[in-house]
C-alpha cells in the first residue's frame, strides 16, 4: 500500500476517533487563527511600527481572539499585516500581564500595593522634590507608543501646570535627527509627501533602511510597483546586502558612518553633468550652511562638493565610484524620485546633517512637490508623529511642534492653556528655558544624595531606557536611586530598576489617536477591558493632575469615562493647534471614530478631506488662508515652503567629518545595529508570543565570512564582543553579505549578556542629541564552539526584585 | 479476538465519512524544534539535520511570501503552535479581499500552488 | 496490515509519565490529544489481530491507564485475503454460549 494512501487511512480513523471521543480536531493547543468564532470587529491600528497599518481586532466576550487588516487602508492597502501585527493581539492576555501597582519595599522587594498607596506616594515624592529641588527635578519621559490624547495630557501637565520642560520621550533615541532635518532644510517637521508616492515614484532611493525587515507593509508596497513596473528603479544604499536589496537594481555598500560622502558625491555628479534642475534651484532653494542664518552661493555649494570625486567616496566609504555615478544619474533623470530612510540616517553622530543631504538632492533636482516625488523620512514608533512630535512632548518644543523658545509661541499656549491661572509653579509661565534630552537628562537623574544629579525623580511610560540607552551601563544605577515610577504591560528592565510600577492597559483596552510616519492620525476604539487593575495612561495622568491641584489645568481630569477623558483631550489638542501648519481642527474625534482611513493634516475644518501632498497650492490648505498660520505666501506661487522665510528650502553646505567612534588596533571592528523582521523593540511583547519568539529567540553576531575565517570562527561558534563600554557573549552567524570589518547586532535581546546597548557608543548628534547607535569601535574574541543557548529571555516578576541584570 | 473483529466491524463505517477528511494531520510537529530555523532541516542542502520535505522550501524561497518577509512561522505557528497545514483563516488576515470575493467554495491551495503561491494557469479567476 | 484507531483515558496529571511507555509501542502514533480532558487518539499499525490483542493487554494493565477502547479499524488486505480464501475465520469464540462476567 503507497504512503499517502496508508496516511489517508490512519488520518481518517483518528479522524472520525476524535469525534466519537469529543476532541475537536485540531485542538486547543494549535494556532488561534484557526476558524475562530469572533462576536465583533474593533477598529484600530496596528501597535507596532510607524508604518500605521490599520486592522480589525476580532473580540469574543471580553477576550481579543484574532486580528484583520483593514481593506480600505490608506496605509497597509488592501489590508496587508506582518507576522508581527498579525499576532500582536496575544499580548493583552498574557499570564505576564502586570495587574497591580507595585512598590518596591525597603529590601527591594516589589509589593503588591493599591492605586491609592502608590498615587499618594507619588504626590509626596513630587510635592516634596519640587520643593527642595525644584520644578526641574521631576521629569517625565514618554514614548512613540502612548496614544496622542496621553502625551499631549502629560506635556500640558508639565509644562503648563508644573512650569518645567522636563520633558523628553524615546523619539529622541530615534526621530531627533529627522526632525532637527526637517526644520532646518524645509523650515517644518514631517514628510511633505505621503506614502501614496510609493505608487506614483520611478525611483526610488532606500537609504539607511532595511525596509523590508523594519517596516515590511511598506516593502511589499515598494515590490508590487517594482513588479507591476519593471521600469521602476530601486537603489538601496547600506553597510549589509539586506532582502531589501534584493529588488535593487543598484546596491549600493557603504561603511557605517560614512554615507554623508556618498551624498554629496552623488550631489556633485549631478551638477558635473547638468541633471539638477535649474529654475527650482533658483525659485525654491537657498544655498547655506552651519545654522541656515547666513546665505551663501550656488558657485560656494558647487565649491564645497569639489572634493568629493567618486574616487574619494568610494576610498571613504567603500561604494565603487561607478554606483556613485549610476546612482546619480538614476535619481536625477527620473521623472519622480522617493527617497525613505529611517534610523540608518538618524542614529547617526551627525544625523541631522545626513539628513540635510538627502534633502539637498531632492531639492537641487526639484523632487518635492509633484507626484512620486519626496523626501520621505520613515518613523519607527507608531505615535512619535502624532504623539510627541506633533503635540511637542519634547524638552525643546511646545503642541505644533514649535520650539518653546519661541516667544510669541509660548505666549499663544500660555494664555490657550491658562497658564497664568492655573500652573501651581510661582513663575506662572511656561518655562521659556528647553529641557534635557533623552540622554542627558538620565545622566542627571541620581539618588537625593548625590548633588551631582539635579534630576531626583522620573515618571515614565511606554518605554524600557534601562534597555534601550545606549551605554546603558551609566544610567542604570541613576534608575534605580532616583523615584522612579514606570507606567507599563510587562516586566521589563526598566520595571526592575523603578521604585513604582503603575500596571498599565494596552492600546486595544483603552483607545486613542495614533499618528504615523505619513503625517495620518487614526483612532483605535476601545475593545476589551484591561486585566486586574490595569489602566490607561491617561488616568494616571490626571490622577496626578488632581492630587497636585491642576484639575483646572487638565480640564478632563474628574471624567470616570476614558473614552470621554480622550475626546476632551483631543479637543483640547487640536483647539491648541489649530493656527499651525499641523492643524488637525478637521479631525474630531466623531470624525475619527466613524472613518476608516485616518485624517493627514493639515486638516483645517470638517469639510477638508486631509493632505496628500503639502507646500503645493491645490492640495496643501496653508495656501488658502497663510496669514492665519501666521505665514505669507505669494498670490502666484504654485510651490512654496511657506515654513522659510521667502519658501525657499535650504540647501546645506556639509561636510563628512568622521564624528563616529572610530576603529583602533585594540577595537578593529566597527559594530552596527538593527532590527530583525518578527521582533520589536526590547522584546517585551514580541518575546511573549510564540510565534515571533521563536523566530527570533535570541541575538546573534554576523561576522563577515572571511573576517570569521581569520579570527578562525566557524558557524555557532559563541563569541565575545566588546567596546570600552561593556560586552555581549552572542552566537555567531557567518554571512557573506555584509561588508568585511563590519559586524551586526540585533537589538532585541534582554537577556543581560546580549543585551547590544551594554555595547554601543553614547556619542549623540550635537544638534539633535540623538544617540549614534550604528557606529561602535568592536574587537571579537572566540570563546567557544557551539553551545545551546538559553533563547527567549523574558526579565520575569522575580527577576524585578533583584538589582543586578540577568 | 474473533469477536472483535465483528463488533468492531459493525461499527463506524458511516462515520468514517462522516467527518470531512481534509487530510488532517498530526497537529505536533514531528521532532522537537529547539528554536531551531525551519531552514535547518527543510532547505535543501542543508546539512544540519536529515533534510525533511525540501521542496516545499524550496518553493517558498522564489515566491513572493518569501520576499515579504511571510515566513513558515507566518502560516504553520511554532513549536507550540503548529499546524501543518495552513488555514483559510490565516490566509484572510492578509488577503481578506480575495477570501471574501472567492464565488466558489474551494480553497485557496486549490489554485495557488503550495507554496510558490503562483496560480495555476488556464482557468478563469474565481475572484472576480 | 491491520489499522486501527482507539481511545486512549488516563489520568490527565500523568501524561509525561504516560507518553514513554506510549512511545515505546513502535506500532502506536498518537494522532490527537486533549490532554486536559486525559483523552488521546492512537493509531495502531499491526500485522495480525494477535499483536493488536497484546497491544490493548499491555494497555489495560498500565495504571495510569483509565481505559483504552477500540474505534475503528481498518483491514485492508485482508480483505481481499478472505475473499480469496487465503484465511479461514474461525466462528467458535461468537457461537460459544460461554458469556463474559460483567465487570
Amino acid at each position: 500500500m503507497e504512503l499517502s494512501r496508508r496516511n489517508f487511512i490512519k488520518s481518517t480513523l483518528a479522524a472520525s476517533a476524535a469525534v466519537a471521543a469529543g476532541i475537536s480536531t485540531n485542538s486547543s493547543a494549535v494556532a488561534q487563527t484557526q476558524e475562530v468564532v469572533v462576536e465583533r470587529w474593533v477598529k484600530g491600528v496596528c501597535r507596532l511600527c510607524g508604518t500605521g497599518c490599520s486592522v480589525y481586532v476580532g473580540v469574543k466576550g471580553n477576550r481579543l481572539v484574532a486580528m484583520k487588516g483593514n481593506v480600505e487602508s490608506m496605509t497597509n492597502t488592501r489590508g496587508y499585516l506582518c507576522v508581527k501585527g498579525m499576532n500582536i493581539w496575544k499580548v493583552a492576555h498574557h499570564p505576564d500581564r502586570l495587574t497591580k501597582p507595585l512598590i518596591r519595599d525597603g529590601k527591594g522587594v516589589l509589593r503588591p500595593a493599591s492605586w491609592d498607596q502608590a498615587l499618594t506616594l507619588i504626590e509626596k515624592k513630587f510635592k516634596e522634590y519640587h520643593k527642595k529641588y525644584g520644578y526641574d527635578s521631576v521629569a517625565y519621559y514618554g514614548s512613540g507608543q502612548c496614544t496622542t490624547e496621553e502625551s499631549y495630557t502629560f506635556n500640558k501637565l508639565w509644562k503648563g501646570g508644573f512650569g518645567s520642560n522636563m520633558v523628553d520621550g524615546n523619539p529622541r533615541l530615534c526621530m531627533a535627527s529627522a526632525v532637527a532635518g526637517y526644520m532646518s532644510s524645509l523650515g517644518s517637521d514631517e514628510p511633505a509627501g505621503a506614502y501614496a508616492d510609493i505608487e506614483k515614484s520611478k525611483t526610488i532611493f532606500l537609504v539607511g533602511s532595511n525596509l523590508s525587515e523594519a517596516h515590511p507593509i511598506l516593502f511589499r508596497r515598494v515590490t508590487r510597483h517594482k513588479k507591476d513596473n519593471p521600469d521602476v528603479k530601486i537603489i538601496v544604499c547600506e553597510p549589509r546586502k539586506t532582502l531589501t536589496s534584493s529588488v535593487a537594481d543598484l546596491w549600493m555598500p557603504s561603511l557605517p558612518g560614512t554615507d554623508l560622502a556618498i551624498f554629496n558625491g552623488m550631489a556633485r555628479e549631478i551638477i558635473k553633468n547638468g541633471w539638477y534642475d535649474k529654475e527650482y534651484v533658483k525659485t525654491l532653494g537657498r544655498v547655506t550652511t552651519g545654522d541656515g542664518s547666513k546665505e551663501l552661493t550656488w558657485d560656494d555649494y558647487v565649491k564645497h562638493l569639489e572634493k568629493y570625486t567618486p574616487q574619494y567616496v568610494e576610498k571613504k566609504t567603500g561604494c565603487p565610484a561607478a554606483d556613485v555615478k549610476n546612482a546619480a544619474k538614476m535619481f536625477a533623470q527620473s521623472d519622480a524620485t522617493l527617497s525613505m530612510w529611517c534610523m540608518g540616517l538618524n542614529q547617526r553622530a551627525n544625523g541631522v546633517w545626513a539628513n540635510n543631504l538627502i534633502h539637498n538632492l531632492h531639492i537641487i533636482t526639484g523632487n518635492y512637490g509633484k507626484p512620486g516625488a519626496d523626501a520621505f523620512s520613515l518613523t519607527g514608533q507608531p505615535n512619535a508623529c502624532g504623539g510627541v512630535r506633533e503635540t511637542g512632548s519634547l524638552a525643546h518644543l511646545l503642541p505644533g511642534a514649535r520650539p518653546v523658545a519661541n516667544k510669541k509661541w509660548r505666549e499663544f499656549v500660555e494664555g490657550y492653556w491658562n497658564v497664568q491661572k492655573y500652573s501651581i509653579n510661582p513663575s506662572k509661565a511656561i518655562n521659556p528655558k528647553p529641557g534635557m534630552h533623552a540622554v542627558k537628562l538620565f545622566s542627571s537623574l541620581g539618588g537625593e544624595k548625590d548633588k551631582t544629579k539635579p534630576v531626583k525623580a522620573v515618571i515614565m511610560s511606554t518605554t524600557n531606557p534601562a534597555q534601550t540607552l545606549p551605554n546603558v551601563n551609566k544610567f542604570i544605577g541613576g534608575m534605580q536611586d532616583a523615584f522612579t515610577v514606570v507606567i507599563d504591560i510587562f516586566p521589563t528592565r526598566t520595571a526592575q530598576c523603578a521604585s513604582v510600577v503603575l500596571p498599565a492597559a494596552f492600546i486595544y483596552e483603552k483607545g486613542g489617536v495614533f499618528g504615523c510616519s505619513e503625517r495620518r492620525s487614526f483612532l483605535t476604539d476601545k475593545a476589551v477591558n484591561a486585566p486586574g487593575e490595569a489602566k490607561a495612561d491617561i488616568w494616571i495622568a490626571a490622577q496626578i493632575a488632581k492630587r497636585m491641584g491642576l484639575t483646572k489645568l487638565i480640564g478632563w481630569a474628574n471624567e470616570t469615562n476614558i473614552d470621554r477623558m480622550n475626546e476632551l483631550a483631543w479637543n483640547d489638542y487640536i483647539g491648541c493647534t489649530a493656527n499651525t501648519e499641523k492643524t488637525l481642527k478637521g479631525a474630531t474625534y466623531k470624525r475619527l471614530k466613524e472613518s476608516t482611513v485616518g485624517v493627514q493634516w493639515p486638516c483645517p475644518d470638517e469639510k477638508n478631506p486631509g493632505t496628500y501632498k503639502r507646500y503645493v497650492r491645490g492640495m496643501d490648505p496653508i495656501f488658502d488662508n497663510p496669514k492665519r498660520y501666521g505665514y505669507t505666501i505669494p498670490d502666484d506661487a504654485k510651490e512654496f515652503f511657506y515654513a522659510r522665510p521667502h519658501g525657499k528650502a535650504n540647501i546645506f553646505l556639509r561636510d563628512d567629518p568622521d564624528n563616529s567612534e572610530q576603529t583602533s588596533k585594540a577595537y578593529p571592528f566597527i559594530m552596527t545595529t538593527g532590527r530583525v523582521l518578527e521582533q520589536w523593540h526590547t522584546g517585551s511583547m514580541t518575546m511573549r508570543i510564540p510565534e515571533t519568539a521563536a523566530a527570533h529567540p535570541h541575538s546573534f553576531v554576523e561576522i563577515n565570512e572571511k573576517d570569521a575565517n581569520r579570527l578562525k570562527i566557524k558557524n555557532g561558534d559563541i563569541v565575545k564582543v566588546e567596546s570600552i563600554r561593556g560586552s555581549n557573549i552572542l552566537p555567531a552567524k557567518i554571512v557573506n553579505n555584509t561588508l568585511e570589518g563590519v559586524i551586526f547586532v540585533p537589538m532585541h535581546d534582554q537577556k543581560a549578556d546580549r543585551m547590544v546597548n551594554f555595547i554601543c557608543s553614547d556619542i549623540v548628534d550635537p544638534i539633535s542629541a540623538e544617540p549614534d547607535y550604528k557606529v561602535s569601535a568592536v574587537k571579537i574574541t572566540k570563546v567557544s564552539g557551539p553551545k545551546k543557548i538559553d533563547g527567549r529571555y523574558l526579565v520575569t516578576r522575580e527577576e524585578m526584585n533583584k538589582k543586578s541584570f540577568s | 479476538m474473533k469477536h472483535i473483529f465483528l463488533s468492531t466491524t459493525i461499527l463506524i463505517i458511516v462515520t468514517l465519512f462522516a467527518v470531512s477528511v481534509n487530510a488532517i494531520e498530526k497537529s505536533e510537529h514531528p521532532v522537537p524544534i529547539d528554536d531551531k530555523s525551519c531552514a535547518t532541516c527543510h532547505e535543501k542542502g542543508s546539512t544540519d539535520e536529515m533534510q525533511a520535505a525540501p521542496e516545499a522550501y524550496t518553493q517558498w524561497d522564489t515566491s513572493l511570501h518569501k520576499l515579504n518577509g511571510v515566513s513558515c512561522i507566518t502560516c504553520h505557528g511554532e513549536e507550540s503552535t503548529f499546524k501543518p497545514q495552513s488555514t483559510i483563516s490565516t490566509c484572510a488576515s492578509c488577503h481578506s479581499i480575495e477570501v471574501d470575493s472567492m464565488k466558489t467554495t474551494e480553497t485557496c491551495a486549490s489554485c495557488h500552488q503550495v507554496h510558490t503561491f503562483r496560480p495555476l494557469k488556464g482557468f478563469k479567476s474565481p475572484h472576480d | 496490515m491491520i489499522f486501527t484507531s482507539a481511545v486512549l483515558y488516563f489520568d490527565k496529571d500523568s501524561y509525561k509519565k504516560l507518553l514513554p511507555f506510549i512511545e515505546s509501542h513502535t506500532e502506536v502514533e498518537v494522532y490527537e490529544k486533549d490532554i486536559d480532558a486525559g483523552k488521546l487518539i492512537l493509531v495502531i499499525s499491526t500485522e495480525d489481530d494477535a499483536q493488536l490483542e497484546v497491544i490493548q493487554k499491555n494497555f489495560l494493565a498500565n495504571d495510569l491507564v483509565i481505559d483504552f477502547t477500540y474505534h475503528a479499524i481498518h483491514f485492508g488486505e485482508s480483505v481481499d485475503k478472505l475473499i480469496e480464501g487465503k484465511i479461514e475465520i474461525d466462528f467458535e469464540d461468537i457461537n460459544s454460549k460461554k458469556k463474559n462476567k460483567l465487570q
